[in-house]
């Protein structure tokens, strides 16, 4: 075990060669090339399914625009945050500082979102969230630096609560993953419903990611006595959760109601028949009759062969924001990012899902919620029917900072 | 390439310290200060990417002297010393945004109430040995982990936000400033290392060497091992648990991730690649670690199978870690 | 009633499915007195490879039968070519070797990950087995009454192979005292990777039989061997009809924190852990042969 003291001194000269030789890298200093934008999604795990399909609108959004702003070149730096805040917070890290990146763009689960909102504003790093739906990402964590340009968990689901309510619904047990998005989901279904003469009976809440048989919740849900089951579940635990809700048998008894994350397109192929005839809410499907949308749809089967799903449909608009904002902003990263958030707070456009506005905290608003049902079309296919639509509820409260 | 001057720069200061040899005891001293020294002046001539991997290097160091002490010196391979690095986290977020303390009461409530709630967890785990102490720490960590997930004061999975740096208004520097920041986490480390120098030189770290060498003597000493170790292993959670408040206050975040029994394991590797019971050792395997992480993850995504076959090849072959095989190799070389 | 009726069956089911692991890591434990934290491992591998027969063949039941075949050749591959080697070299202890096993363990869900991507799969329900059952008042899926079938067959099985047969009788003298065995002239090694191979293989067919109620992906095995690790524990390490038991009372408290106390429901196993670590270090049903 001994080791001389020269053999150390050896170590030590070693490292300090080392050292030196670095010292004499020289840095060069940042030129006027490509415009980086480093976007964040959850590649791998339950998610996986939607974060694809975002960074494929997110690419036809680009594409639109030439893949260039005011002749400047983007580059998109892409980064897998696992769904998880920690490995997150590695990858913002890289972003900024080795990466040097111009803004952040993506993040679909909200925990993450939530540990990059501190980040982003210390580091002054503009911050566009793709989905990060959680009502506090613009409330309690609101920031200049952070903008969202989807909508709020109660901008949609208030809306969704409130629909089941008038349509004769008394009673509903809820279902959903415990983690800051399903709260916020769930508990806006709660104050729509509850608001206007529903009752929820049973908050049933499973571990995200770590729940793979449902088995024994669905039972308690089943159980609980109330009209229907309202859960919010997305990518592959919302395969789980149907498969395993029509197993029991309560198909019949309890009907399994959620929003167009539970009976995603992307999740068709292994839901089969289970999506069939089920009634939700949507922001976005791909036959919506407007110009803008069927320009998107057009696009997006023609790169990728097949329809945009809700994910595509968000992040193309999350990609199209930050191309208008650069745009407005001749194709500069501002000194003060700031404004380059600002600049996007004040934008309006027309969306493959309807227009689209923003909020003082730069969180975009909701115009239209939709109600559809799958059915299987002339063709064999399923598809969506619409059957009615409303304007989208406001963001809640909680933002204490202005700007 | 600035990764590898990482790794020799650590490994430089690696290599240094464990040498408490009389005859060169002045020019031990006068190199610790060059290193010192290098330290110090590492930040004027990097990029701000591999200050933050140096950080990181310092706070994964840390962690993994803290479970040294336990694996190293007492002989404990504990697969749930992530727990307290999450009581760390956890300790002053709770206390700076649940109860509004200042943070320098905080962080050493923290590091008093890690030490009351380790004590007894270590009177139980410590009554066990070899694999049944690896079952059982994991079992702590991993009810706490689950604990953490379904506590909703403190937001459940999702964690808690806004972990406050420290004030240096008074200096007028503000730790939000990666520079400032690195000096503090290497004034942390720094004091720890002397903190667990003391510890391992002084006659109680001598028995607990002793305990692993052979506890049964240590006990028909008269000495009270079961203290012994209960002291240990509440010592190796306190030193966790800072590491575990430099961690949030770097990411400004804490969640109940900190307490996986993955974090655990990375943990035991470095400090197995860094060599058991050498005081840098940790510090060395953590250098290690975060550098091939960090080069891994330039290249392939599938971190858990490099991660894997990694610790396998440590495990099986590198049992010395990376100090005793440089020792080995000079001293054939002489 | 009948809400509780079906929670007990959904906790016998997940006993069941646990058994399957503990009892292959129990065994290995007790002959071997190495602690594979590798076991899930064994179970991915086992659902994956499955997976690809059902895909090939459209076969649930090849898949069932062929499936555990490669973690069988991988567990004997371990324990004869690694594990054993290593431990006879002298130079790593145990603890060594459940820590070589933990870095397999990721290594493995890396390594699937890698091959099969992160997306999760399912293999389909045989049409036998498809639908439900009324009884005593309620309806169940027959699948899931199907792993509560194999299981007690299992578990009947093997102690009816270790009671009343000379390979049981060499395995239990084995546990008992290993010189002994060895010194009856039974090639040890070759018997032991046998066994190592077999528990795994155990595992393996546990991950094709979960496949189609829980979704396979590649950390699958992660999370289910801390699990089985609790039953191992809880039921004396190196105890089989200990971890039938013990099985059973950790599926049950795991199905009924989920159901009745969700409060608890991620360490309500741990906490029953401890308590048994405090109270009965030897486990409830005490070791056979070895107190480690």
């Amino acid at each position: 075990m001994a080791m001389s003291f020269k053999g150390y001194a050896l170590i030590g000269l070693t490292g300090a060669i080392g050292l030196a030789a670095s010292a004499s890298v020289p840095t060069y200093a940042q030129e006027k090339g490509a415009i980086k934008i480093g976007l964040m999604l959850p590649y791998k795990g339950v998610y996986a399914v939607p974060a694809e399909s975002i960074d494929r609108g997110f690419q036809i959004a680009l594409e639109e625009f030439g893949n260039k702003s005011n002749g400047r070149p983007i580059e998109i730096i892409r980064a897998d945050d696992e769904l998880t805040p920690s490995v997150g917070v590695q990858r913002f890290n890289k972003f900024v500082q080795s990466d040097k990146v111009a803004l952040v763009a993506g993040v679909v689960g909200s925990n993450v979102g939530i540990a990059l909102s501190e980040l982003a504003d210390k580091n002054k790093m503009p911050m566009v969230f793709v989905n990060a739906f959680a009502d506090e990402i613009t409330g309690k964590f609101c920031s200049p630096y952070i903008a969202r340009t989807s909508f709020s968990a109660n901008g949609f689901e208030y809306a969704s609560g409130k629909y089941w309510a008038s349509k004769g619904v008394k009673t509903a047990v809820t279902m959903g993953p415990d983690y800051s998005a399903g709260r916020a989901f769930i508990g806006g279904f709660k104050r729509g419903f509850e608001d206007n003469g529903g009752k929820v009976i049973e908050e049933i809440w499973t571990p995200f990611q770590k729940t793979k048989d449902y088995s024994a919740a669905l039972t308690q849900a089943a159980n609980s006595g109330a009209q229907i089951i309202y859960a919010f579940y997305a990518g592959a635990e919302a395969i789980q959760v149907v498969k395993q809700h029509a197993d029991f048998g309560l198909r019949t008894k309890i009907p399994f109601i959620g929003d167009h994350w539970v009976y995603d397109e992307a999740l068709w192929p292994a839901l089969g028949d289970l999506a069939l005839n089920a009634q939700h809410v949507a922001t976005h499907y791909p036959s919506i009759e407007t110009e803008v949308n069927q320009k998107f749809v057009k696009a997006y089967n023609a790169k990728y062969k097949q329809d945009p799903d809700v994910s595509a449909a968000l992040g193309y608009d999350n990609g199209k924001a930050i191309m208008l904002t650069l745009e407005k902003l001749g194709g500069e990263m501002p000194q003060d990012r700031a404004k380059f958030i600002s600049t996007m707070r004040d934008l309006t456009f027309d969306s493959p899902r309807g227009k689209i506005k923003f909020n003082a905290q730069n969180s975009a608003l909701l115009e239209k919620v939709y109600v559809v049902e799958i059915v299987k079309g002339p063709d064999g296919k399923m598809q969506r029917k619409p059957l009615d639509q409303f304007p989208g509820a406001g963001d809640l409260p909680g933002c204490t900072k202005s700007f | 390439m600035s990764a590898d001057v990482m790794l020799t720069s650590e490994r430089r200061a690696g290599a240094m310290k464990p040498l408490p040899l009389p005859a060169s005891r002045r020019a031990y001293a006068a190199l610790l200060v060059t290193i010192g020294f290098g330290l110090c002046a590492l930040p004027s001539f990097v990029s701000g990417y591999v200050m933050t991997l140096a950080v990181e290097v310092m706070i994964a160091g840390i962690f993994a002297s803290g479970i040294n002490l336990l694996t190293g010196y007492t002989g404990l391979v504990s697969l749930g010393q992530a727990m307290f690095l999450g009581f760390g986290g956890y300790g002053i977020a709770i206390g700076t945004a649940l109860l509004g303390w200042p943070l320098w009461i905080s962080a050493p409530v923290t590091l008093v109430v890690v030490a009351a709630i380790a004590a007894p967890i270590g009177a139980i785990c410590t009554r066990t040995r070899g694999v049944e102490f690896l079952l059982i720490t994991l079992a702590f960590s991993q009810m706490f982990y689950g604990a953490a997930i379904k506590l909703r004061w403190t937001n459940g999975s999702d964690g808690m936000t806004g972990i406050p740096r420290p004030d240096l208004s008074l200096l007028g520097m503000s730790a939000d400033n990666p520079t400032v920041f690195y000096y503090y986490v290497l004034v942390v480390a720094v004091l720890s290392l002397l903190m667990l120098w003391r510890i391992v030189t002084s006659p109680f770290g001598s028995v607990l060497v002793g305990i692993r060498e052979n506890e049964r003597r240590m006990m028909s000493m008269g000495y009270a091992v079961a203290n012994y170790k209960v002291g240990s292993f509440a010592l190796a959670a306190v030193i966790c648990a800072v590491a575990g408040i430099l961690q949030s206050q770097y990411t400004y975040f804490v969640n109940p991730d900190a307490m996986s029994w993955q974090m655990s394991g990375e943990g035991v590797l470095m400090v197995i690649i860094g060599g058991a019971n050498v005081i840098l050792g940790p510090f060395v395997g953590a250098a290690v670690f975060v550098v091939v992480k960090q080069a891994l993850s330039m290249i392939t995504e599938e971190y858990n199978l490099f991660f894997g076959i990694f610790f396998m090849l440590v495990v099986a072959f590198f049992r010395g870690g990376v100090l005793g095989s440089i020792s080995a190799l000079i001293g054939k070389r002489q | 009633m009948q809400p509780f009726l079906i929670q007990l069956l959904n906790g016998v089911q997940l006993s069941m499915l646990v058994f399957l692991l503990a009892v292959g890591l129990t065994l290995i434990f007790g002959l071997m007195n190495i602690l594979n934290l590798a076991h899930g491992a064994f179970f991915t591998m086992g659902a994956y490879f499955g997976l690809v027969v059902a895909n090939n063949t459209g076969s649930f039941w090849l898949a069932l039968l062929v499936g555990p075949l490669l973690p069988f050749a991988a567990g004997f591959i371990l324990q004869f070519f690694v594990l054993q080697p290593l431990a006879q070299r002298g130079r790593s202890t145990h603890l060594d070797l459940a820590l070589l096993t933990f870095g397999l363990l990721f290594a493995t869900a890396g390594a699937v990950e890698y091959i099969f991507g992160s997306a999760f799969h399912s293999i389909v329900t045989p049409d036998v087995l498809m639908g439900r059952v009324a009884l005593l008042g309620i309806e169940y899926p027959i699948y899931r009454l199907f792993i509560i079938a194999i299981g007690i067959a299992i578990a009947v099985g093997l102690i009816l192979v270790i009671d009343r047969t000379l390979v049981g009788a060499t395995l239990r003298a084995g546990v008992d005292n290993r010189e002994m065995v060895t010194a009856l002239g039974i090639n040890i090694t070759f018997l032991f990777a046998l066994v190592f191979g077999f528990g795994s293989a155990l595992a393996g067919f546990a991950g094709v039989v979960s496949a189609p109620v829980m979704s396979i992906y590649s950390s699958m095995g992660i999370g289910i061997v801390v699990t089985t690790f609790v039953v191992v524990v809880v039921g004396g390490l190196g105890n089989l009809k200990g971890s039938f038991y013990a099985s059973l009372i950790v599926g049950m408290t795991d199905t009924f924190a989920q159901a009745y106390l969700p409060e608890a429901e991620l360490f309500a196993i741990y906490i029953l852990l401890i308590a048994v670590m405090i109270f009965r270090p030897q486990g409830l049903f005490g070791a056979v042969g070895r107190v480690a």
